[in-house]
């Protein structure tokens, strides 16, 4: 290829391109109300409420309360072999303690690498590897090799770092963020380019479990939001807020 | 002579075989007078052969008598399928006054009620809003990578802005109150008592026999032109 003879170089001259995956894991149950919501669905409750009319068993009770002795005629009932209403209540009582409801636990955050079920907030995949000398917990990445595509270049990010068991849905073969990592001075004088042009992915957990293979990879977490923030340096922090939706309702 | 022929000619044949004209004999039509065969059954109505251009011409107008009666049909009003939520079932209405609760809901409570109700119109705009502003903020940093990307490669480019095939038809479950119970089996048996309807319309019966009597009848000058 002949030199221009310009004397800037292109772009593609001095970044390399890398593509990182930012795997989220959706959570299975719903995150309990904020108060303003919860207030409000109190007041619908109360209102629909008051605006139905009467039920039979409730019918059934005024008319129970309306009886001349309200005492001898449940017994009445009771030796005739049926049931009062008080007795109807007691039985659903019974029966609803008896049901093997599951519990409800929001504040459960399980292990890093097993997030609880119960877990209410989504958590993204994170990976410790060596940077240099440095081990850093970043996302799962990959460089891009000649022929690849990005998008091909992100499955391979994932499949290399964290195995072919754990099953994602990478969305779009667009990239959806992208930030600068320069290198340190060594670097830049060793393979003579300013840094590598970050592209970010973004994909959905399925289902399946981590299996590392890859030795240059030390651990894996499923971080929460502010975990996953804290460990991230500044570009990549602001390229990734702009992607993952925002909590708070 | 004639007679006698006639009689000689008779017994040629048993009498139970049909003759034709062919086999009379020629001496005997001397006069003109033959006998045809014995017929064994009653003489048959002749059938007028149709002309075909008027034998497609009845075809066409019943194949158009019965396409009107079609349209006209679906033109009239279907009686409505019933829809079980939205009938009340004819003992409430009956029973109403004797199911009301007699609630009666405080000013002061009413009042807050309001107010609760347009804190919550608030916070409901202000939730769209800001989800709003995340898709464009998604949106402007995809283009934004989309770019940067095309400066790097245009072969790159071109890869990333094609369509992707597995993206749709998309699917996410969401989540759930609490976690589904493992192993659990529904109780109860059922019996499925789901009503079937046909399509109806109001008198069938009154409109089809309305449609049969009074088939409309062009007059003889009108099929000679037609």
């Amino acid at each position: 290829q002949t030199a221009k003879s310009s004397a800037t170089p292109t772009p593609a001259e001095l970044w390399d391109i890398a593509v990182s995956v930012c795997v989220e894991r959706h959570p299975r149950v719903t995150p309990p109300l904020a108060e303003l919501p919860k207030t409000f669905l109190t007041c619908l409750r109360q209102q629909e409420i008051e605006q139905s009319l009467l039920n039979d068993h409730e019918l059934a009770i005024q008319r129970e309360a309306r009886a001349k002795s309200a005492v001898d005629a449940s017994l009445q009932k009771r030796e005739a072999g049926l049931k009062t209403t008080l007795d109807l209540e007691d039985d659903w009582q019974k029966e609803m303690a008896q049901f093997p409801l599951p519990p409800r636990d929001p504040e459960a955050r399980g292990t890093p690498h097993e997030p609880a079920p119960t877990l209410t907030r989504p958590v993204v995949l994170m990976v410790r590897h060596l940077r240099g000398a440095t081990p850093v917990w970043t996302l799962p990445m990959a460089q891009r090799l000649a022929g690849e595509t990005l998008r091909q270049t992100a499955e391979r990010a994932v499949l290399d770092n964290v195995g072919s068991r754990l099953q994602v849905q990478i969305l779009g073969l667009a990239p959806w963020a992208v930030y600068n990592n320069r290198y340190s001075k060594t670097m830049q004088g060793h393979c003579g380019k300013m840094g590598s042009k970050m592209f970010i992915y973004k994909a959905h957990y399925l289902e399946g479990q981590v299996e590392i293979q890859n030795e240059a990879i030390e651990d894996y977490q499923w971080a929460l939001r502010e975990e996953l923030q804290g460990h991230l340096l500044s570009d990549e922090r602001n390229a990734l807020a702009n992607i993952l939706y925002d909590e708070e309702p | 002579m004639s007679v006698w022929a006639l009689y000689s000619g008779l017994t040629r044949a048993p009498l139970w075989r049909t003759w034709s004209h062919a086999w009379a004999p020629a001496s005997v039509s001397g006069l003109g007078l033959h006998t045809s065969g014995p017929l064994a059954m009653l003489p048959g109505k002749k059938k007028k052969r149709m002309d075909p251009a008027l034998e497609k011409f009845k075809d066409e107008r019943k194949i158009k008598r019965l396409t009107k009666a079609l349209k006209k049909m679906q033109k009239k009003d279907r009686i409505l399928k019933p829809v079980l939520e939205v009938e009340v079932p004819p003992h409430l209405v009956k029973e109403k006054v004797q199911r009301d609760r007699g609630t009666e809901v405080p000013y002061e409570i009413q009042e807050e009620r309001i107010l609760l109700g347009k804190q919550w119109s608030r916070f409901c705009g202000n939730r769209n809003r800001k989800e709003v502003r995340q898709f464009d903020n998604v949106i402007l940093s995809q283009q934004k990578a989309l770019d940067v990307l095309k400066t790097l490669s245009p072969a790159l480019h071109f890869e990333a802005i094609q369509h992707d095939p597995t993206l749709l038809p998309f699917k996410a479950k969401g989540p759930v109150y609490t976690l589904p119970i493992p192993e659990y089996i529904q109780d109860g048996e059922y019996k499925d008592v789901t009503k079937e309807f046909t399509i109806k319309y109001g008198d069938m019966k009154q409109f089809m026999t309305q449609l049969i009597s009074n088939p409309r009848r062009r007059s003889k000058k009108q099929t000679d032109e037609s």
